[in-house]
């Protein structure tokens, strides 16, 4: 029954909510009710109105309708702070699972200043927010009048693929916090989630890597054998680059080391041990991971899909990406 | 944020205003409440600056009983206004004391609000409402203060903010002060205690009217409609004392008259009524003060036997009365056994030397109004001196000794002993506690009686003049009545004590004065129009004011208000979405290729706007009007392709 209701209640918001990539949070988005700071308020409104009647103040009649319509007064102002606010998606990093996402917000105050709001997910508690220098904010966010405000939520994420994290709920109690206006913003965003990289077992291709992997506090340079230069590519790392050819003013040149192109080495679902293919993925991850770290070569091969032998950042996210989202099922029915 | 602790700054703030809250509530309240409120400040402040601590839940608990037991005790119940008022004052140094969180102070704010509003109980002066509007921002601005960043000082903007709010508002606050319905009391509510207001007592015990003379608080004004009468004949009258119990005179309880003797009948003269407006400021108490013979129309007033105005309530709040007194009517022409007997009483044996001193007098002057004047010979004569600071004579032969040993009074003596002379003598007297004076302000006809005009007077009866008022002072001090009081204790060190550093104290330069007058004429505006706001009346008149326009009543005009105002917020509110350059050029650019399209250049889908305008080029030549329009927007446009805005 409560599911039902739930879901009911999901699906009406959304329904009345869209999801979009940026929403400017217009009247029929936002809801206001007394917080209840508000209802005591009231209640000694009331209080303060009996004591003008038994004592026939007009004075205090005065102050009670003075505050009473003050109340009314803020029920624009508090709706007025978030009128208007125009809310973006900025995009999320890929993470790993069982990590924080990052979301990118920006907050546009679309010609008004705005202050002390509150962005947190719906039904998480309220605590991680930070603005633009990824500092966090403890108590509301500040928006200056025409300008905009850059912010990341983490969101806790599970599992493998895309994950659509949940809404968004900014709410404000500016300027009395007798009222709190809010609204919830169905982003349209979502996020790559990496599978959690955890070590193997003994592997087949253990003789492959055992050397790197084996001593990983050791400084990496020493262990690999310098092949020689080639010319700077896009992609290639900062730390690969052999800066002292810079300073030759020659062509920007890169390290290239032995062991990457002497000895490719593939990944295989098939080869490993273990029955868990979730398990089997995680491991896949870790090693790319190792290989990568290397600057080794490597390929991926997964029961629905294959990455061919490459290296390179861009290789390493397809490779996690083909690992985020591949389909088991497939390769139960492969095997 | 409803959640999260109080910053520094924020108890800072909290702290400040509960003082400034507080702090009108010296008078009224027992001094080491007010002395808790300071010292809960004091350690709250010192706990923030890390001098100490929060002092723990039992010794909060210890002190929360301990106040309230004090409260209890101080009072001697918890029952009243002013217990009340100390629980409540008490509950708020408390709620300060252990104030952590957010929602701690929201309650310290509500309860600042009431308190705020048990002022205006106190107090309903003009300068009072100032310093409660200056509350009334100083709590709103608490409240702002915990809904911005902690960090954040209190600004400009902020105060701005209040006052902005506020002004959208207050024309709301004057509709519903207009029209919301005065309803009678819900329940008796507990009095404002004696000691609290200062004014006029209902027991006259020797020195309770001399305490009145050292404040210059303005006891009530009173405008004329016509010529006032001059001013020795400035008697007001408050309570008539006509019966003498344990050593002070009282009023007679009306219960305690036979029913048949309830009703007493006075002669008017056909002469038109002297009218006059009464503005009384909350006394708590249910006298009127008015010129003999006075009369009131209206209902919540009542015209006892010894005539004089009751209010039927207790005036809690300042109010305003219609007032016809007939200068030269004969009260009570006839005295019935009943009331002559009640007015004679007097008990026997007491103050031996004054019978013995007026039955001598007695056989000498064996007409009424030939003794009363030997009497005040008496007093003008023999070296008695008008003074505020008397010896205190306890006893029942307060007379004999204050007429033979002392000699020294202020009215309130005078008119005792007087009275007590007369019954001595046989005529029936009675004395009458009120003001006499005041100070008249010549550009409004407005006269203003302030506490030190406070005065007690006696009144005999005499066969076919009735009620007669004599003035014992007058022979004693003459100039009291000519003058003044200022005049006769010019010199005593006492008068205007409590009074403190006022206009009052400056008066007779000019341009004080001037300034005075403008003030008093502010005070009496505001007195009758806001304070002493009677909806009935004043609806009858404002409405009879709108009604005079075609078309418009006045349920309307205040409906209209709160439209306006409340439709003019949401739309500040709700911007429309404003219009950028941009989005206008879009506009243009498509009307425009419209019109371009007519001439055979149509617009291809998704094709940018310079695109557009070569090909019109093309077609039409670069000279062509819509070409040069169409180049010049597609300039603005950046050659961005443009959709169909659905």
């Amino acid at each position: 029954m409560m599911a039902t209701l739930r879901q009911w209640q999901a699906q009406w918001s959304s329904r009345r909510l869209p999801p979009a990539r940026s929403i400017a949070l217009t009247q029929r988005r936002l809801f206001i009710f007394p917080t209840r700071a508000g209802f005591l308020f009231l209640l000694s409104l009331l209080l303060i109105l009996l004591m003008a009647i038994n004592y026939q103040s007009n004075l205090i009649y005065g102050l009670t309708f003075w505050l009473g319509t003050l109340f009314v007064v803020t029920i624009h102002f508090t709706h007025a702070n978030l009128s208007g606010l125009r809310v973006t998606a900025t995009g999320a990093e890929p993470c790993f699972s069982g990590k924080r996402a990052v979301f990118g917000i920006r907050l546009a105050g679309s010609g008004r200043a705005r202050h002390s709001l509150n962005l947190q997910w719906q039904g998480m508690p309220p605590e991680q927010v930070s603005d633009a220098a990824s500092t966090l904010i403890s108590d509301g966010i500040e928006v200056e009048a025409g300008g905009f405000t850059q912010h990341s939520l983490s969101y806790p994420v599970t599992g493998r693929g895309w994950c659509a994290p949940g809404r968004i709920r900014i709410e404000a109690e500016y300027p009395f916090g007798l009222l709190r206006c809010w609204s919830y913003l169905s982003l349209d965003q979502r996020v790559m989630v990496w599978p959690q990289p955890i070590p193997s077992a003994p592997l087949p291709m253990e003789s492959n890597l055992h050397s790197q992997v084996g001593a990983p506090d050791a400084p990496q340079s020493e262990q690999l054998d310098l092949a020689g230069h080639r010319d700077y590519r896009d992609g290639d790392r900062a730390s690969q680059i052999d800066w002292r050819t810079l300073a030759r003013e020659q062509p920007l040149q890169v390290s290239v080391y032995q062991s990457d192109a002497a000895d490719p080495l593939w990944l295989d679902w098939q080869t490993l041990p273990s029955t868990d293919p979730e398990q089997r993925l995680s491991q896949l991850c870790m090693l790319a991971l190792s290989a990568h770290e290397q600057r080794r070569a490597f390929g991926l091969r997964l029961p629905d899909r294959e990455v061919d032998i490459a290296a390179g950042q861009g290789h390493l996210e397809q490779v996690l990406n083909a690992l985020a989202l591949c389909d088991v099922r497939a390769g139960a029915m492969a095997s | 944020m409803t959640s999260g602790a109080l910053s520094a700054k924020q108890i800072h703030w909290l702290v400040v205003g509960h003082w400034l809250v507080v702090l009108p509530h010296v008078q009224p309240l027992p001094a080491w409440i007010i002395l808790l409120s300071g010292l809960a400040g004091c350690w709250r402040l010192a706990a923030v600056a890390g001098y100490t601590s929060v002092p723990s839940w039992p010794l909060r608990l210890l002190l929360a009983i301990g106040s309230v037991l004090g409260v209890a005790t101080a009072f001697g119940t918890l029952i009243g206004l002013e217990p009340m008022v100390a629980l409540l004052v008490v509950a708020a140094a408390m709620k300060l004391l252990e104030c952590r969180q957010h929602r701690d102070a929201q309650v310290l704010v509500c309860l600042g609000f009431f308190i705020v509003a048990t002022h205006l109980i106190y107090q309903q002066s003009l300068p009072m409402t100032v310093y409660g509007l200056m509350l009334l921002v100083v709590l709103l601005l608490s409240l702002v203060r915990l809904n911005i960043r902690t960090d954040d000082a209190i600004a400009s903007r902020h105060l701005a903010l209040v006052m902005r709010m506020m002004l959208w508002s207050a024309p709301l606050m004057v509709t519903l002060f207009l029209i919301f319905p005065r309803i009678e009391p819900l329940w008796a509510v507990p009095v404002v205690g004696a000691g609290a207001v200062t004014g006029m007592d209902d027991r006259l015990s020797p020195g309770s009217v001399s305490r009145l003379a050292r404040s210059d608080a303005v006891a009530f004004r009173v405008r004329f409609q016509s010529q006032p009468p001059p001013r020795q004949e400035w008697y007001w009258r408050g309570m008539v004392l006509n019966q003498f119990t344990q050593g002070a005179w009282t009023s007679t309880d009306w219960r305690d008259v036979p029913p048949a003797e309830r009703r007493v009948e006075s002669e008017t003269s056909g002469n038109r009524p002297v009218r006059y407006e009464l503005l009384l400021p909350a006394t708590h108490q249910k006298w009127l003060f008015t010129l003999p013979y006075a009369q009131s129309d209206d209902a919540r007033v009542v015209e006892t036997a010894a005539q004089y105005l009751l209010s039927r309530r207790p005036i809690d709040a300042t109010s305003r009365f219609e007032i016809s007194t007939h200068p030269d009517a004969i009260r009570q022409p006839a005295l019935s056994p009943w009331w002559r007997e009640h007015e004679l009483a007097w008990p026997a044996n007491a103050n031996p030397r004054s019978q013995a001193r007026i039955n001598t007098l007695r056989e000498a002057f064996p007409e009424d109004p030939a003794l009363i004047n030997a009497v005040l010979d008496w007093f003008r004569t023999e070296p008695f001196y008008y003074t505020l600071s008397p010896t205190l004579i306890l006893g029942d032969d307060f007379v004999d000794q204050f007429l033979f040993e002392e000699q020294r009074g202020f009215c309130e003596h005078y008119a005792y002993a007087f009275a007590v002379l007369m019954r001595q003598a046989g005529i029936p007297a009675r004395v009458v506690g009120g003001y006499q004076g005041g100070e008249l302000n010549p550009d409004t006809g407005t006269v203003v009686v302030r506490q030190l005009d406070a005065h007690a007077w006696a009144e005999i009866w005499l066969p076919n003049r009735g009620w007669v008022r004599v003035d014992p002072t007058a022979a004693v001090a003459p100039e009291r009545i000519d003058y003044g009081v200022e005049e006769a204790l010019a010199n005593e060190s006492l008068w205007l004590a409590e009074g403190g550093f006022t206009a009052y104290r400056f008066r007779h330069i000019p341009l004080v004065d001037w300034f005075r007058w403008q003030y008093d004429d502010l005070a009496w505006q505001w007195q009758r129009a806001v304070v002493g706001y009677d909806q009935r009346e004043q609806i009858a008149a404002l409405g009879g004011w709108f009604e005079r326009l075609p078309g418009v009543n006045l349920s309307g005009l205040l409906g209209m208000v709160w439209f306006v105002i409340l439709g003019a917020l949401f739309l500040i509110g709700n911007p429309r979405p404003t219009r950028s350059p941009a989005r206008a050029a879009e506009k243009a650019y498509l009307r425009l290729s419209k019109k371009i399209a007519k001439h055979g250049v149509e617009r291809r889908i998704g094709e940018s706007a310079l695109c557009l305008s070569r090909r019109a080029a093309e077609v039409l030549g670069d000279d062509h009007h819509l070409v040069k329009k169409l180049s010049s927007i597609a300039e603005t446009l950046y050659a961005r392709p443009i959709l169909d805005p659905h």
